[in-house]
């Protein structure tokens, strides 16, 4: 078992009648690049404020390393924090900025100085040392923000959607220097983000917030292979949910089909009702009568028509009308296709199939 | 924001622009040359067009003006000056009014600049009551240009909760009783006059050793001042003052706005009294300078003189006039100060040079700086 | 005619504008300055530099410094005042601050001789505040409160006060507050935040507050002349003076020429500064 890092005991905060967070209970590994993944006003931001200090929880207690910290003021927390905007000091230059935190700590001067070098070449802002906040480059704001936060060794990092700012390229290459640079200085990260994409691409594990409540922790491959619930499944990717009852023997009756669900466990009595969910990539599309192109063996299939076509430049994603009724989206690679773009035309009829273990049974 | 700044370019081009206008303003006095041809025309009392006084503001009863207007069919309009250079500057420029207010000094200024009218003070009915202290003043030896409005003394008002070893001298300027709750009026003539008389020179001297003397009875006198002003009323009611250099008719005022008023008092001082005035007079731009010297006789009529100091509280020396103020002033009377006791101009402030002026003026500043 | 021409018509009347009301005057002002007063007490223009001999003349220095010191305390009266009740609003004052901003203003509307006035009657020696400290046996007599330097110094900051607090507001209220967390952050406690992260980064307001203040500071007489006592002349009182009392306008002239100047100084210093600190935000 690793070393705990932090310990998030039952911790509530309310504002007057809004409860933001609502009894989280979280346990972040020492070392471990941690995600508060979920949409804007889940409660991920304030969860995050409460473990630097800004915010007093309204009942629960928060453990770093062991200590109860949740009514340390933050000057007084060895916590650091990227925030959203950098918030880097306008009046200071990129030294400045990176030093401001061991200079209130009393830090000796020779200390100061090797450990900024330290910290800007880690994250290669050597050659800027000197330049004032206002004449960085977003990446290079975010990079000293970085910097500034990590040059005090904090036990966590807090990272509050830190690459919100930038473009897309620019995100992608900062995703992995972040990981990278967190491999290097071991320390623990909390990172905030609502971008599921990044939180799956760069976590140990990922902890999904909704209206204030934790509703699924894991692993990046388990909340996206098994989520746990609709609002999972919904956030991570786009699903195709489906409304059915259990009939026993691991099959599930939905509309005029049974569908296998080897999954199912084994308490769901026939009768109950059960929401199963496929991901759009695991859905194959065959012409019918040429049914073996994608559709494997072992697949159960079903027929329907292309009701309408999305071209993503990956690949297609098609809007399927099933001919049991109810509807599927599929997303086809373009990975293998030699002809573009006149395979599918709307209104096509064509078998749709997908393996049977992919069907995930949600809450 | 580069564009704020200049260039040398632009910056010689400036100080080129600014010599310019020195060379080209030089010798040019601030104010046009007026068209003075009309000033040594004597004015005829008789109706020739509607009415505008120039004024200080709440300086007369207004129905004073409405009543003649009445009378004589015409418009009586007033408008206000703040303070007497702003009135010259008006004047200068070419405002065309039929009746100024100025007081003794400037009636002085005005004639010799050949900006008011003479007229014949004998066609003027009510003239013939008006204190012979005003017959040929300095500032008007024929008694041609002006006729007085209201006239001031200035003396020395106390409160006698607060002081009473007072000794009817400007010594009281210094009175120990009251160090440090004295206020000397704050009027560079007013100031620089009283030290004048209480050192027994000319009310009005020139002479730098003089005045070098007097410049240190002020430096003196400061020492257990509390202020230079000239809110009289304000600074006795309010308990500021104990003592302070005042006009007459502001210790009028202060004592209406008492319940008890015998605890204000005043006194002119043994070494000499100054006397102010405010007069009328008739404008060279005048357009209607007939009625105008018709309102000039109204106003001094027994009626309007008495109603007029009940109204604001200032002596007027006339029929009427003196009555109203005598009984304005009844349980003090040393507030009404008998102007056919004082001797002549001597009691009057003049200066009749620049350098004087100038004189007087750097002495005031090094008392007050 | 091309764009750049067209706008170009449209500056006319602002520069007209500010030809005839501004450069015009000012010219004649420092023409005016170079002259003397004839026999009949008229300003007239010259070339005389005896004016600004006299400005330097050692009884006017002690004045001079005097409304220097009277104007930077009040500045630094101002700024501590100012900055807590600025900081308040921004920061606290919610769905209220226009309330407050506004409730701040309101007196300001009322002409400032007038508010003034309204000081002289509540602090004088039998004024209502004294009346209160006697009646409650504060004191056996009435405190002196007017008349004093410090009493002129109090009219001037409550004279000049909205001019720091409204440039202080602006420049907290745009702030961005996740600065002084990162401040809170980094190990800095609450004064050392203020002091290393706040300030700094409200130093466009803090600036800006104490030009506005400073300026018309300086240059005021209604304080000095209704709440001052025996030393308490600034220059303003002595520019007054010269053009309503002595009728000495070529000399007045040259005190407003020198006193332009001095504040001018401040005023290029303070542009200077307002452009780069535009330039690093662009």
């Amino acid at each position: 078992m690793a070393e705990q890092a932090i310990k998030i005991d039952g911790v509530t905060k309310r504002y007057g009648e809004f409860v933001a967070v609502d009894d989280v209970n979280l346990e972040i590994n020492k070392g471990e690049f941690f995600s508060l993944l979920g949409p804007s006003g889940c409660g991920k931001t304030t969860t995050l404020r409460m473990l630097a200090g800004f915010e007093v929880p309204t009942e629960g207690r928060i453990l770093l390393e062991g200590e109860p910290v949740e009514k340390v003021p933050p000057h007084k927390r060895n916590v650091n924090m990227v925030f959203q905007s950098y918030a880097l000091f306008e009046h200071l230059d990129v030294e400045g900025n990176v030093a401001f935190g061991l200079k209130r700590k009393k830090t000796p001067k020779a200390e100061i100085q090797t450990r900024v070098a330290d910290a800007l070449e880690l994250v290669d802002l050597s050659s800027r040392a000197k330049s004032r906040a206002g004449e960085l480059s977003g990446g290079q704001r975010q990079r000293v923000a970085l910097a500034r936060a990590l040059v005090n060794r904090p036990q966590v990092l807090l990272l509050d959607e830190p690459l919100g700012a930038l473009d897309l390229k620019l995100r992608r290459q900062m995703q992995i220097e972040l990981k990278q640079i967190q491999r290097e200085v071991g320390i623990t990260f909390v990172y905030v983000t609502h971008d599921q994409e990044e939180a799956l691409s760069m976590s140990d594990r990922i902890a999904v917030m909704s209206d204030g409540r934790v509703v699924q922790c894991g692993a990046p491959e388990e909340i996206y292979e098994h989520p746990s619930e609709e609002f999972v499944a919904g956030f991570i990717g786009i699903s195709n949910l489906l409304q059915g009852k259990a009939e026993g023997q691991g099959r599930v009756r939905v509309g005029g089909n049974s569908l296998p669900v080897p999954d199912l466990p084994s308490d769901f009595r026939t009768g109950d009702p059960v929401q199963i969910a496929v991901r759009p990539e695991k859905v194959a599309v065959d012409e019918i009568g040429n049914d073996n192109e994608k559709i494997q063996p072992g697949m159960f299939t079903v027929d329907g028509e292309i009701e309408s076509m999305v071209y993503l430049g990956v690949g297609n994603q098609l809007t399927l009308k099933l001919a049991s009724g109810g509807r599927l989206v599929a997303l086809e690679q373009a990975t293998y296709r030699v002809q573009s773009d006149d395979q599918w035309q709307v209104g096509q009829q064509v078998r749709v199939g997908w393996h049977p273990e992919h069907c995930m049974v949600l809450s | 924001m580069s564009d704020l700044r200049l260039n040398r370019r632009q910056l010689l081009a400036a100080g080129a622009g600014l010599a310019l206008t020195a060379y080209g303003a030089s010798g040019c006095t601030v104010e046009r040359p007026l068209d003075t041809s009309a000033a040594g025309d004597i004015v005829e009392p008789k109706i020739d067009g509607d009415l505008l006084i120039f004024n200080w503001a709440q300086y007369m009863d207004p129905a004073i003006k409405k009543e003649f207007g009445e009378k004589y069919g015409v418009e009586v309009n007033e408008v206000n000056f703040d303070n007497l250079e702003a009135m010259m500057v008006k004047l200068r420029s070419g405002g065309e009014y039929d009746l100024i207010f100025p007081s003794s000094e400037y009636v002085g200024r005005l004639r010799k600049e050949q900006l008011i009218r003479p007229f014949d003070r004998s066609q003027v009915k009510n003239a013939a009551t008006v204190s012979p202290y005003f017959d040929g003043p300095w500032y008007d030896p024929n008694s041609e240009f002006s006729l007085p409005y209201t006239y001031y003394t200035t003396g020395i008002a106390w409160r006698t909760d607060k002081v009473d070893t007072m000794t009817e001298s400007w010594n009281d300027m210094s009175n120990p009783e009251a160090f440090g709750k004295i206020f000397m009026l704050d009027d560079f003539q007013e100031g620089i006059g009283q030290a004048n008389l209480l050192n027994g020179f000319y009310l009005n001297t020139a002479k730098p050793e003089e005045l070098e003397v007097s410049k240190e009875t002020l430096l003196e006198q400061k020492k257990g001042l509390r202020g230079f002003s000239t809110l009289t009323a304000q600074n006795l009611v309010s308990g500021s003052a104990w003592i302070q250099q005042a006009w007459n008719g502001d210790v009028v005022n202060a004592r209406n706005q008492v319940s008890d008023p015998s605890i204000f008092r005043y006194q002119t001082c043994k070494e000499g009294v100054p006397v102010g005035t405010d007069a009328m007079s008739i404008p060279v731009t005048a357009k209607s300078p007939g009625t105008a010297l018709l309102f000039i006789d109204w106003v001094l009529s027994p009626k309007n003189a008495y109603r007029n100091v009940m109204w604001n509280g200032y002596p007027q020396p006339v029929a009427g006039g003196r009555e109203a103020f005598a009984k304005l002033v009844k349980d003090d009377p040393s507030i009404d100060v008998n102007l056919n006791e004082l001797k002549g101009s001597s009691n009057e402030f003049r200066l009749d040079t620049p350098e004087a002026r100038r004189e007087w003026n750097r002495i005031w500043t090094e008392v007050k700086a | 005619m091309n764009a750049h021409r067209f706008w170009n018509w449209f500056l006319a009347p602002g520069t007209l504008w500010i030809l005839v009301l501004f450069a015009a005057p000012l010219l004649l002002i420092f023409a005016l300055s170079f002259g003397h007063v004839d026999d009949f007490g008229r300003g007239v223009y010259g070339f005389k530099l005896g004016n600004y001999d006299d400005v330097f003349n050692s009884t006017y220095l002690p004045v001079l410094l005097r409304s220097v010191g009277y104007a930077l305390a009040t500045m630094l009266i101002c700024l501590a005042i100012g900055y807590p009740v600025a900081y308040y609003i921004a920061r606290f004052g919610g769905r209220w601050r226009y309330v407050l901003l506004a409730a701040l203003v309101i007196p300001f509307f009322v002409n400032y001789l007038v508010r003034t006035y309204a000081w002289v009657a509540l602090l004088a020696d039998e004024g209502l505040v004294n009346n209160a400290i006697v009646d409650l046996g504060l004191s056996d007599a009435p405190v002196q409160m007017i008349n004093t330097p410090w009493a002129v110094i109090g009219g001037l900051v409550y004279g000049y006060i909205i001019f720091m607090i409204l440039p202080l507001y602006g420049s907290i209220e745009r702030m961005d507050q996740s600065v002084v967390e990162a401040g809170k952050d980094l190990y800095g406690s609450p004064l050392q935040t203020f002091i290393h992260v706040t300030i700094p980064a409200t130093q466009a307001g803090i600036l800006a507050g104490c030009v506005l203040v400073f300026l018309p500071s300086v240059g005021d007489f209604v304080s000095a002349q209704l709440l001052g006592g025996p030393d308490t002349y600034m220059v303003g009182n002595l520019i007054q003076d010269q053009f309503f009392a002595a009728s000495n306008w070529p000399f007045g002239a040259a005190l407003t020429m020198i006193m332009m100047l001095f504040l001018s100084v401040w005023m290029v210093l303070y542009l200077r500064r307002a452009a780069k600190g535009e330039a690093e935000v662009l």
